[in-house]
C-alpha cells in the first residue's frame, strides 16, 4: 500500500502508536494483576514459570494424597487399638478359665465369648476407608480374612497379597504406609508355620481349649494371647510412625507451597504501583502528543495571500 | 518602430515563460501529497541583449529540473524493506504466540499438569476404577491438547502460505505497474514528472516486500533486479512464482521461483516476503515440522509419548502368574515424526483395567508405575527429560522462543518505524514540495506577470502613437 503521509506525520504516528502500546500494556497488567500474560511479556521466564506451576500442582496433589494416607493410617491404628482391647479381654477370660472357681460350664460360656472376640477380630482385619480394605495389602478391593471355625486358626485367608504400595514424600522419595492383615493378625514364620504371636491362632487356641475344658491348653493359649497382644502393640508403633511421616510431609508440603507461590508471584505478578505510574505517564504522553499535533500550524502562505 | 514590435514580441515571450513557471508551481502544489512526487523547477535563462545589434534579450525557459535525490530515495527504500520485514514478523509471530497458548489455563502445559496429578491420585488407590478412568481421561486431554496446538500452529503456517501467495501477487502487480510506466517513459515521457513520480512510488511500494536494486535509465525507465534475477527490464516483466515444495516426509516448504524457474528462496532475506518465507520455512517448520526437520512440538509429543509408554510397558497389570505386561498408553504416526503431535492419541484398545500400575522391580511396588509417571512433573533422572528440561519446561521453551522472537521483532519494528519516518522527513526536506516556497514563487511571478502585462500595454500604446504619427 502506498502512503501519502509525509515523513513528519509518519514519525508522529509511530511515536503515538508506541505510547498507546505502553498504555495498553499498563492497563492489561493492572486489570489482570499479571506481569506475564503471554510469552513475549518476558520470554526468558516462561519455562521456569511453567515448571514452578507444575511443581506447585504436584505439591498440592501429594499433600492431598498424604491426607488420604493419614486417614488410612489412623483407621488402621484405631482398628489395632480395638484389637488390643479384645486381646486384653481374651487374657482376662483366659485367666478366669484357669482360676480355681472355673467349671466346665463356665469354660463353655467363656468359649462362646471368645468366639465372639474372634468374629470381631476378623471384622477389624477388614477395616476399610472409602471402600478400600486397609489391611488387604495391594489387593485392597477384597477383604483379607473371613471367619472359619473349622480351620486350624479359626479364619480363612482370602488373599495373600503383600503391602508394597508406597506414598510420595513431597520432599522426595516414598515410604510404606500399610501392613497386611497377615502381618498383623496372622503372623507366620519364614517357613510359613504359625508364629508364637499369631493373633488369630492365639484366640482360636483359647477357644478350642475352653471348649475342650483343656486346662493345660488354656495355659498355652494364655501365653499365645499375651504374645499376640505384644505383637499388636508393635504394629501400632508402625502406624504411629506412618502418621508422623504423613504429618511431617504435610508440614513440608505447606512450607514448600508458600515458597513456590512466592517464587511464582515474584516472576508473574505485576507491580501495581509501577503499572499505575506507567499508565499515568503513558496517557499523559498520548494526550500531550495529540494536543501538540492539533496545535501545529495549519496554514501556509497561501492562506494569507490576498 | 520595428524595435517596438520586437520588444512587444519579447515581452509576450516572457509572458509565456511566466505562464510555464506558474504551471509548474500549480503542478507542485497539486501534487504536494502525491506519493513519489518531488519538487519541479523551471530554470530561467536570460537571452542575449545588445540593443545596437538588434538582440533584444528577454527570458527563456530551459528544461524542467527535478529535485529528486536518489540517495534519499535509496535510504527510504532500504529502511522500508527492513520495516516491512519486522512488521510482517510481528504480525505472524503474534498469531503464532496465540496459537501455541503457552501461558494459558488450558493448553499443553495445563494438560500435562492434570495428567501428572491423575497419576499421583491413581497411585493412592491403584485398584480404584474411578482413578483409572481419570488417568485415561487426562491422557485423552493431553493428546487433544497436542493435536489442537499442532492444528493451530499448522493454521498459522497455512495463513503464512496464503500471505506469501498474496505478497508474490502484489509484487507481480507492482512490477506490472512499473512495466507500464516504463513504456510510457520510453515513449516520450522521460521528462514527465508524473511518470517519474509513479515509478518512484511503485518502486518504494515494492521495497516493503523485498530487497532489490533499482537502476534508473536515461530514457526515464527503471530496471529492477531482485535476488539476482530481473523483475522488470524496460518494457519486459519477469514475474515471481510461489509453490510449496514437498519432501520425503510429506512436509512442505515455501519456495519462490524467478520467471526462468530459478529457485531464489534462499536469497529472499528481507522485506515482507522474506519475513513470510522465514516464518513459514524456519519458525513454523521448526515447531510443527518441515523439510528435513521434525519440529520441536513433534519432538515433545513423541518424547513424552515414548517415555510414558516405556514406563507403562515396563510395568505389569497383574502379579499373576502369569504376569500380564503393561500396554502402551499413547500412539502416534511413527512413520512420519513431523506428524507426531497432530496424530497423538490414546490407545483405543486400552481399558481402564488394562493400565499397568505395578512395577515388578525389584523391588516390587504395586503402585510403582503410577508414581514414576507422576514424577515426570518434576523429573530427576535423565530418562525423564529432553536434554536437561522436563516436558513442561521444554514446552515453555517452545513458547518462550516464539515470545523472544516476537519481542525482538517488535523492538526492531519500533526502531525501523522511526528510521523510515526520519529518512522520509529528510527526503522531504531535500526534495519535497514546500507550500510556503511555492506561494512565494507564485507571488513573485504574479507580480512579474502583472508588470510584463503592463509593459505590453504601454508598448502597445506607444506603437499606436507611432502609427498615428504616420497618418
Amino acid at each position: 500500500m502506498r502512503s501519502s503521509l509525509d515523513g513528519n506525520s509518519e514519525l508522529f504516528l509511530a511515536n503515538l502508536s508506541r505510547a498507546q502500546q505502553r498504555v495498553e500494556q499498563a492497563q492489561r497488567q493492572l486489570s489482570s494483576g499479571r506481569r506475564i500474560d503471554k510469552a513475549s511479556d518476558d520470554p526468558d521466564e516462561v519455562a521456569p514459570l511453567l515448571q514452578l506451576r507444575a511443581a506447585l500442582a504436584r505439591n498440592t496433589q501429594i499433600k492431598s494424597n498424604l491426607a488420604r494416607a493419614g486417614t488410612e493410617a489412623r483407621t488402621a491404628e484405631q482398628a489395632i487399638d480395638q484389637a488390643l482391647k479384645l486381646m486384653d479381654r481374651a487374657m482376662t477370660l483366659a485367666s478366669q478359665a484357669t482360676g480355681p472357681y472355673a467349671t466346665s460350664e463356665i469354660r463353655m460360656n467363656l468359649a462362646t465369648e471368645v468366639k465372639g472376640i474372634q468374629e470381631m477380630m476378623v471384622n477389624l482385619s477388614r477395616a476399610s476407608v472409602e471402600g478400600r480394605y486397609v489391611f488387604s495389602g495391594d489387593l485392597d478391593q477384597y477383604p483379607a480374612y473371613d471367619i472359619d471355625f473349622e480351620s486350624g486358626t479359626g479364619v480363612a485367608e482370602l488373599t495373600t497379597a503383600s503391602a508394597t504400595r508406597r506414598a510420595e514424600d513431597p520432599a522426595g522419595g516414598t515410604f510404606a504406609t500399610s501392613r497386611t492383615a497377615r502381618q498383623i493378625f496372622d503372623l507366620r514364620n519364614d517357613d510359613d508355620t504359625l508364629a508364637e504371636s499369631n493373633v488369630f491362632n492365639a484366640l482360636n487356641t483359647l477357644r478350642v481349649a475352653l471348649e475342650n475344658d483343656d486346662t493345660e491348653g488354656l495355659a498355652s493359649a494364655l501365653r499365645l494371647v499375651r504374645n499376640g497382644a505384644e505383637h499388636l502393640n508393635g504394629q501400632i508403633a508402625f502406624y504411629g510412625n506412618v502418621e508422623r511421616r504423613v504429618d511431617q510431609g504435610t508440614d513440608w508440603a505447606e512450607s514448600h507451597a508458600v515458597r513456590l507461590r512466592t517464587s511464582i508471584s515474584e516472576k508473574e505478578d505485576a507491580d501495581a504501583a509501577a503499572a499505575a505510574i506507567e499508565l499515568s505517564q503513558a496517557n499523559l504522553q498520548v494526550q500531550t502528543a495529540l494536543q501538540a499535533r492539533a496545535q501545529r500550524r495549519q496554514t501556509s502562505l497561501f492562506d494569507l495571500m490576498g | 518602430m520595428s524595435n517596438l514590435l520586437a520588444t512587444i514580441l519579447s515581452s509576450s515571450r516572457a509572458l509565456r515563460v511566466y505562464d510555464r513557471v506558474l504551471d509548474v508551481t500549480q503542478n507542485n502544489v497539486a501534487n504536494a501529497s502525491t506519493p513519489g512526487y518531488v519538487r519541479q523547477r523551471l530554470t530561467l535563462e536570460a537571452l542575449p541583449f545588445n540593443d545596437g545589434h538588434g538582440t533584444l534579450g528577454g527570458v527563456w525557459a530551459q528544461d524542467l529540473e527535478t529535485a529528486r535525490n536518489e540517495y534519499g530515495e535509496t535510504t527510504v527504500r532500504q529502511r522500508s524493506t527492513q520495516l516491512g520485514y519486522d512488521a510482517q514478523a510481528v504480525e505472524n509471530l503474534t498469531a503464532l504466540e496465540s496459537a501455541i497458548g503457552t501461558m494459558g489455563d488450558s493448553g499443553i502445559a495445563a494438560a500435562l499438569s492434570n495428567f501428572y496429578d491423575s497419576m499421583s491420585n491413581w497411585g493412592v488407590a491403584p485398584n480404584d476404577s474411578t482413578a483409572r478412568e481419570q488417568v485415561l481421561a487426562r491422557a485423552g486431554e493431553v493428546s487433544a491438547a497436542f493435536r489442537q496446538t499442532a492444528a493451530t500452529v499448522g493454521q498459522a503456517g497455512s495463513d503464512a502460505e496464503h500471505q506469501i501467495g498474496e505478497a508474490v501477487a502484489a509484487i507481480n502487480s507492482i512490477s506490472a505497474q512499473i512495466q507500464k510506466l516504463n513504456r510510457q517513459a520510453r515513449h516520450g515521457g522521460a521528462q514527465d514528472p508524473g511518470i517519474d513520480a509513479g515509478l518512484h512510488a511503485a518502486v518504494e511500494e515494492l521495497s516493503q516486500y523485498l530487497d532489490f536494486s533499482a537502476l534508473w535509465q536515461e530514457d526515464g525507465s527503471v530496471t529492477v533486479l531482485a535476488g539476482g534475477t530481473p523483475l522488470v527490464v524496460g518494457e519486459n516483466r519477469y514475474d515471481l512464482a510461489f509453490s510449496m515444495q514437498g519432501d520425503v516426509n510429506g512436509t512442505a516448504g515455501a519456495a519462490i521461483a524467478a520467471a526462468d524457474g530459478t529457485d531464489i528462496t534462499s536469497r529472499l532475506t528481507s522485506g515482507r516476503l522474506g519475513a513470510l518465507v522465514d516464518f513459514r520455512n524456519r519458525v513454523v517448520a521448526g515447531i510443527a515440522g518441515g523439510p528435513g526437520q521434525t519440529g520441536s512440538l513433534n519432538e515433545l509429543a513423541l518424547s513424552f509419548a515414548d517415555r510414558v509408554n516405556a514406563i507403562f510397558t515396563s510395568g505389569v497389570v497383574t502379579e499373576g502368574p502369569p504376569q500380564v505386561a503393561g500396554s502402551p498408553l499413547f500412539y502416534y504416526d511413527a512413520l512420519n515424526s513431523a506428524n507426531a503431535a497432530a496424530t497423538l492419541d490414546v490407545n483405543g484398545t486400552l481399558a481402564a483395567s488394562d493400565l499397568a500400575a505395578i512395577d515388578p522391580g525389584p523391588p516390587y511396588v504395586s503402585n510403582g508405575i503410577s508414581l514414576r509417571l507422576a514424577a515426570l512433573a518434576t523429573p530427576t533422572s535423565a530418562e525423564d527429560r529432553i536434554g536437561n528440561l522436563s516436558f513442561t519446561e521444554f514446552f515453555g521453551q517452545i513458547g518462550g522462543g516464539v515470545g523472544r522472537a516476537l519481542e525482538d521483532a517488535g523492538a526492531s519494528q519500533e526502531i525501523q518505524q522511526s528510521l523510515v519516518a526520519q529518512a522520509k522527513d529528510m527526503r522531504d526536506q531535500v526534495s519535497g514540495v514546500s507550500l510556503d516556497e511555492e506561494a512565494t514563487i507564485l507571488m513573485q511571478f504574479q507580480r512579474s506577470y502583472q508588470a510584463m502585462s503592463r509593459m505590453i500595454q504601454v508598448l502597445n500604446d506607444l506603437t499606436q502613437e507611432a502609427l498615428n504619427i504616420l497618418r
